[in-house]
């Protein structure tokens, strides 16, 4: 073999080296370049249905008012605490109850996504009133001059309502010789008097009014 | 050592590979969990998936419930309602239980399961299958294949219900 021929073969092994090579980095380029680009709304294509779109969604609290937003966060910390320090197992997921409770008088655990019920507001605005004030942790019964309208008869349920939460509850019996049914324990070693109250604005905040 | 005894060897060794990987996977014993976690029951009295997996509906992770929570129904020391055995020790120990992780998600593939539940309105048995009926805790096989069938059961999802399909949406 001559040198001349040799050569030649040298240089056409480097040429298709070279070129795998800068095919190789153009793709790897182009790659990087989608990654980097890459946004959701981009890639959705007309015929892609509305669920698509929850790529785009961020955690909003739907249909809130605009005297609860400035109060969001307290509730969002109210919203975890009640979902993550166990109060969802027996109460329910939003509040919504429907958990059997072997033995209990009532068969099943309270429902507490009607705690605006349970406090007697009975106006949306006044709901919102009291958000404000138990996400900014001011405890109802501390508060000199409460201005509510039904201030009397909600405050003494707040703090019922708060004492259960903090000191436990011994729920009733169905058959009195029978087993003791799931009880309600006490919260105030693990959650502060901020978390109980948080938690109850969260709770005031689930409820679904009717539209006027 | 003649070829036909290497022959016999090498078969001998395979045989017996192959015969214990298949009782290990017919043993079902790939991963197995601590306790003895009955899901049907706890659905009997009406909790739902997110009450114990809380970030099911919050969160990019399900995850798994702690001790304490478990500790908030069952007391050993009371009849109802019944705490088996190997849980009453990890409540006395008030240390975790090691509950094994079934589903892993690739660290090349990104999922949330708050845009799937929540958002997307998915019922967990769309991708779990019908874990509220089981008795037993769920388990794995030494062998399984389940990581190509998720992703083929995500694209043939996503076909269906016309969501993005693009590589990018879950793959980062």
């Amino acid at each position: 073999m001559s040198t001349k021929t040799a050569d030649k073969g040298a240089r056409n092994l480097l040429r298709v080296f070279l070129g795998v090579w800068g095919g190789l980095t153009l793709f790897y380029l182009f790659l990087a370049w989608r990654a980097l680009s890459w946004d959701p709304i981009f890639f959705i294509k007309n015929d892609d249905s509305e669920r698509s779109r929850v790529s785009l969604a961020d955690l909003e609290f739907e249909g809130e008012s605009e005297t609860i937003a400035p109060f969001k966060s307290a509730i969002e910390h109210g919203r975890g605490l009640y979902l993550r320090s166990g109060c969802a197992l027996c109460h329910g997921v939003d509040g919504r109850g429907g958990v059997h409770s072997e033995n209990y008088a009532k068969d099943t655990i309270p429902n507490l996504d009607n705690m605006v019920d349970k406090l007697s507001i009975w106006d949306r605005e006044d709901a919102e009133k009291v958000i404000g004030l138990l996400a900014a942790n001011q405890s109802l019964d501390q508060i000199e001059e409460l201005d509510l309208p039904d201030a009397m008869i909600i405050v003494p349920k707040y703090t019922v309502t708060r004492d259960v939460i903090e000191k436990g509850g011994k729920p009733g019996k169905k058959d009195l010789q029978g087993p003791p049914p799931l009880n309600m324990q006490a919260w105030r070693d693990v959650l502060t008097r901020r978390d109980v109250n948080n938690i109850l604005a969260y709770l005031l905040s689930v409820y679904q009014w009717e539209e006027e | 050592m003649s070829k036909k005894w290497i022959i016999v060897v090498l078969t001998l060794i395979v045989v017996i590979l192959g015969g214990g990987l298949l009782v290990l996977n017919a043993r079902d014993n790939g991963v197995r969990q601590p306790v003895a976690f009955p899901h049907n029951k706890h659905v009997a009295i009406g909790m739902s998936c997110s009450s114990c997996h809380t970030g099911a509906r919050e969160g990019e992770r399900a995850g798994i419930p702690l001790t304490k929570t478990c500790a908030l129904c069952h007391i050993p020391e009371r009849s109802s309602p019944t705490t088996p055995p190997e849980l009453a020790q990890y409540l006395k120990s008030e240390e975790e239980i090691p509950w094994k992780q079934l589903y892993r998600i690739k660290r090349h593939a990104y999922f949330s399961h708050r845009r799937h539940v929540k958002l997307g309105n998915l019922e967990c048995s769309a991708c779990h299958g019908d874990v509220e009926s089981k008795n037993t805790p769920l388990s794995r096989p030494f062998f399984t294949t389940a990581g190509q069938k998720m992703m083929d059961s995500c694209v043939a999802c996503h076909r269906k219900e016309k969501v993005t399909t693009d590589c990018l949406s879950c793959h980062r």
